[in-house]
């Protein structure tokens, strides 16, 4: 109805509107796109989250309190550290602090616990000096963004594993691993999709149909085990960093199919749009066809299945790594991590070791939320 | 080029689409589109072309201008350098060239628009490609045209949702126009208008053709627009030319029983105007499947045993007036009174 | 909302008891993020037994969500107000029923949508589920709307297909709406719209899409329903052709108001505001001349944020600064069965 109506809007002459008016006379596709997507509050909230993984990807070594894998030998099993304010004696202060942890072993049950020694204090402090670790490979470096002076003293935030490894900074570092991993499946994702859907699309035929049925193969193979069976069939030799790129190409093998379809209709409808003939009757060469017409009108529906490409990514991971078929340790990922809270028993006696799935949560729902803003954002012509 | 005034002329034009079916897209059988349609279009002159949906009339103008590729005829055109040129021999080069002469008018305003450009870009790609103008030269040739059109120049850097059907309309006529051709298909292009506007877009279509010497070959279902601009009118009836003749004397006395039926069925604005109206049963036949003979008899009021054996000829039986019936010479049929 | 059953008085029309339905002050807007969208904004509308009112308008007027509001059947956000009086005879009984105060979900309305008031569309296949056989849903409205058994239901679904002039009734009964033709998939819906002896039969464009000839068919078939079944029509329409052909009474709207309201044949010989003027001479076919077309300048503004005064302000030829701008303007009688919203009448009326 109002879409209707406004069809018969009358512009008026520019000189007569206020500024804000005639921004809507001139606004591009991706303008409009951000008016919209401005309205999905959920989306728009998700954004500066998603903006602080990414702060934590990039500067993983800076924000950690410790290195992934050194080993508190004396705190394996240790809970996330309280963070006090005020003292055992009731005195307050701003600066906060934790007090050093004692094991004790309970005389029934032999198990152990942990229990705050309130004779040692340590204050936190922000930028201070710690293990030295090498900026993303490249720079020595000391400071670490916060934690303890005393290099031993117990500063765990989420808690320590069965080695006694700093829960925390392992999951900064698993980040990295789990997020880049999805980021460049996309990539070649994208890559497979706007080659074998474009070719489908675009020449139809034969080509179109040996295509089309090759995606059909492929989707009704249940995901799960045929990433399984790749993955299995990955050599056991090979180093962390190939197993990395290979799980990547697997998990773009598996999911182009998606995005060809798309990009595939959508060639297929815009090759019949009136505006298309019209260039082609103008003169225009397939090239330019291609690349001003064709392109920006699916570019913003690319970007959407790739954005709800991503969640599908990192969980396909998490989940081969958990069951141990993915990447292996020393290589830290939140799939690997989580291999840790396989045994119910562990899990019982030491919740924390779920910290990674929190982060999980956290960013598969971001990546949802995102994805819908740009979905209803995704035509501003509608 | 028999008619020596002719820009356009069309002979014996077919477009079959294959019918497609199964896996292997084999090809059970033929949409016969257009059906061996000849004729011509003069110099300055509107030739309008009328016929109900699915009749052939947009292929027919597409075909023209090779948007669609005919499958078999002659269609000779007399481009600006005024040589008699076959379009169908053309190769994608000489294509590209003799469609700055000849250009489309579409009929949805919206569609035909990208709307991700700016009107300076849509109205100024025929320049663009064709290598005729850039930067500041395309902005003042633009700013021309969107005056020619009745558009606000500074309205160049707006995109297409800023503006009214009416006015998408007229930026789709300045792009036809950017290479100053001088014959334009207008494919049903004020069908899709309000009335007002529509009245509109035809003064400017009018108007346009005096100033800059334009031949029109005009496409519409709407018998009344078709009354008012065209010069002379072909019927088109499941993919054939049923009827070609000048405008008052189609209207007037129309010599093929479609036509007439045509003429009667259209809504007058005359109220309770008790007219003897012929009602025809049935619908358009299918082109995949026409019937025998000539393709209107199981609808014809006037049918004979003829009509179902044999396909009429289109034949001339009076100056300038075309028709394929069996019966034309024998019947006399009704018109609408022409003001 | 609460359903309200009581029935309304009887309009003010004493004179006059052919009326079956009246609205009065029918207001539909639209709440949107943009503004207040008004596509119908005060429509006085009067339908009489047997007659056809027909409403004509260029897109966005409102003449079609002014319909749809009549049987409460407007998309969200749109909020209906106003009186809708509907005439309905129960057990014998003459009572008023004001549509416009029933819960657009609840039962009630159901009942009147499609028995006392039904509606045909431009396009059939809105109207129709693809997934069952034209019979069947045709079966179905009668079934909901009657206590009829499914036998007797079935043969007044044949009888209304053949009332319709479908060819072989008893085959097209079992096919799906897909396999008709677009002219015959009209014809299925005026006969499941007509199933159930509606008082009052709402066509919103429905040949709109259809060529000419097939378009006569269906106008032709309306005309000769609604005089054997004595349905009163309220055809809507952008085609002034058809007005012609179809109404007893025409309503001109522009801008969700209506701007004139008469009879047909005053309107196309002594049609007295200027929008309307201008749209009877902006039609190719009855314009005098073969050289330009008298074209209303500028198009239609979209109902939202509108200046004070006449919505045609902007476009007329006789509008005067300080007089058609300042106040809402007022409906005026002119004489029994005519009015006008214009101010500037006897100026106009001098002049034509």
């Amino acid at each position: 109805m109002s879409v209707e109506l406004g069809k018969e809007m009358e512009p008026m002459p520019l000189d007569e509107m206020k500024e804000e008016e005639k921004s809507v006379e001139v606004a591009s596709q991706w303008k409009l796109m951000w008016w919209k997507f401005r309205k999905h509050k959920l989306a728009l909230i998700s954004a500066p989250i998603l903006l602080m993984l990414f702060i934590i990807i990039v500067f993983a070594e800076f924000l950690s309190p410790h290195l992934p894998l050194e080993r508190f030998t004396d705190y394996k099993y240790a809970p996330p550290t309280k963070i006090h304010f005020v003292d055992a004696e009731g005195n307050f202060s701003f600066r906060p602090f934790v007090y050093g942890m004692t094991q004790e072993i309970d005389s029934e049950t032999f198990q152990r616990t942990f229990v705050e020694d309130t004779s040692q204090k340590y204050p936190i402090h922000f930028f201070v000096e710690g293990k030295p670790y090498k900026m993303w490979g490249l720079f020595e470096m000391k400071t670490h963004f916060i934690g303890v002076k005393d290099a031993g003293a117990p500063f765990f935030l989420t808690g320590t594993d069965s080695l006694g490894r700093d829960l925390l900074s392992r999951t900064f570092y698993g980040s990295r691993i789990s997020i880049s991993f999805a980021l460049i499946g996309i990539v070649f994702t994208v890559i497979f999709g706007l080659i074998l859907g474009g070719i489908s699309g675009y020449f139809g035929g034969a080509v179109d149909t040996v295509i089309q049925r090759l995606i059909d193969l492929l989707l009704c193979i249940p995901a799960i085990p045929l990433w399984m069976a790749l993955a299995a069939a990955l050599p056991q030799s090979w180093s962390p960093l190939k197993i990395y790129f290979g799980m990547v190409l697997i998990f773009s093998i598996v999911g182009w199919t998606g995005l060809a379809r798309v990009v595939r209709g959508k060639l297929l409808s815009l090759r019949e749009e009136d505006f298309t003939m019209a260039a082609r009757l103008a003169g225009a060469s397939n090239m330019r066809i291609i690349s001003k017409h064709l392109l920006p009108s699916f570019a913003s529906y690319i970007i959407i299945n790739v954005t709800i490409s991503i969640p599908v990514t990192i969980l396909g991971e998490t989940s081969l790594s958990f069951l141990g078929l993915g990447l292996q340790s020393p290589v830290v990922s939140w799939g690997v991590l989580l291999q840790e809270a396989q045994k119910l028993e562990n899990l019982a006696h030491h919740p924390w070791l779920l910290w990674p799935a929190v982060f999980i949560v956290v960013t598969v729902l971001m990546f949802n939320f995102i994805g819908d803003g740009l979905r209803d954002a995704a035509d501003p012509y509608k | 080029m028999q008619h020596h005034n002719a820009v356009l002329e069309v002979q014996a034009m077919k477009k079959y689409f294959p019918i497609k079916k199964g896996f292997l897209k084999r090809t059970i059988g033929q949409v016969k589109a257009v059906d061996d349609v000849s004729f011509f279009i003069e110099q300055g002159e509107t030739f309008g072309l009328v016929g109900e949906s699915g009749c052939g009339k947009s292929t027919l103008g597409k075909s023209i201008l090779r948007a669609i590729e005919p499958s078999d005829g002659s269609i000779t055109f007399v481009n600006r350098k005024e040589e008699a040129v076959e379009v169908r021999d053309l190769d994608n080069k000489q294509l590209r060239d003799i469609r700055r002469d000849m250009q489309l008018i579409f009929q949805d305003p919206y569609s035909s628009l990208n709307p991700r450009m700016t009107v300076l870009n849509i109205i100024g790609e025929p320049l663009i490609c064709n290598g005729i103008a850039k930067g500041e030269e395309l902005k003042r040739r633009v700013g021309d045209l969107m005056d020619l059109v009745g558009l606000n120049r500074k309205h160049l850097e707006r995109y297409p949702h800023a503006f009214s059907g009416g006015q998408r309309q007229r930026i789709g006529i300045a792009r036809a126009l950017a290479t100053d051709p001088k014959f334009l298909v207008c494919d049903e292009a004020v069908s899709a208008l309000d009335v007002s506007i529509q009245a509109q877009i035809i003064n400017l279509l009018q108007s346009l053709q005096q100033k800059l010497n334009l031949s029109y070959l005009f496409i519409s279902h709407d018998l009344g627009v078709i009354q008012h601009i065209s010069d002379r009118v072909g019927v088109m009836y499941v993919g054939k030319m049923v009827e070609v003749a000048a405008t008052d004397k189609l209207f007037s006395s129309p010599k093929h029983p479609y036509t007439e039926a045509l003429l009667s069925a259209k809504p007058v604005p005359i109220p309770k105007q008790k007219r003897e109206r012929i009602i025809l049963k049935g619908e358009v036949a299918n082109p995949a499947n026409p019937p025998s003979g000539c393709y209107f008899h199981p609808r014809c009021l006037y049918a004979q045993d003829i009509c179902k054996q044999q396909a009429p000829d289109f034949k001339e039986i009076e100056a300038g007036h075309f028709v394929a019936c069996h019966m034309a010479k024998d019947l006399d049929l009704k018109g609408v009174k022409v003001q | 909302m609460e359903e309200n059953t009581q029935t309304v008085h009887a309009p003010d029309t004493k004179e006059d008891d052919q009326t079956i339905l009246e609205i009065h002050d029918l207001k539909t807007y639209f709440h949107l993020d943009e503004g207040i969208l008004k596509a119908v904004d005060g429509v006085d509308l009067t339908i009489k037994r047997g007659k056809t009112l027909g409403i004509v308008g260029e897109s966005g007027s409102g003449k079609s969500v002014a319909t749809k509001s009549i049987l409460q059947i407007v998309d969200p956000p749109g909020k209906v107000e106003g009186e809708i009086k509907l005439k309905r005879s129960r057990k014998g009984k003459e009572e008023w029923i004001d549509i416009g105060k029933l819960n657009p979900t609840g039962e009630k309305i159901r009942d009147i949508r499609g028995a006392e008031i039904s509606m045909i569309f431009q396009e059939p296949m809105k109207a129709f589920s693809s997934i069952h056989t034209i019979g069947n849903q045709i079966t179905e409205a009668i079934l909901i709307h009657s206590e009829v058994d499914q036998e007797e239901a079935k043969r007044i679904a044949i009888d209304f297909l053949i009332k319709v002039g479908m060819s072989n009734p008893e085959q097209r009964f079992d096919q799906y709406p897909h396999e008709l033709s677009g002219g015959m998939r009209q014809r299925a819906m005026i006969a499941m719209a007509l199933c159930c002896n509606p008082a009052i039969l709402i066509a919103d464009e429905p040949t709109t899409a259809l060529d000419v000839t097939v378009q006569a068919q269906v106008l032709d078939l309306i005309n000769h329903l609604k005089e054997t079944l004595d349905t009163s029509v309220i055809f809507i329409t952008h085609d002034l052709g058809v007005i012609a052909e179809m109404s007893d009474e025409v309503a001109v709207m522009y801008l969700g108001k209506v701007i004139e309201y008469t009879d047909v044949e005053t309107l196309f010989y002594g049609a007295l505001h200027p929008y309307t003027q201008a749209l009877l001479k902006s039609i190719p076919s009855v314009a005098h001349t073969k050289g330009e077309l008298d074209s209303i300048k500028g198009t239609v503004p979209i109902p939202m944020n509108l200046p004070k005064g006449c919505g045609f302000y902007s476009r007329c030829k006789y509008a005067v600064n300080g007089v058609c701008n300042v106040d809402d303007i007022p409906f005026t009688k002119v004489n029994d069965n005519h009015y006008v919203r214009c101010v500037r009448l006897d100026e106009i009326e001098n002049r034509g």
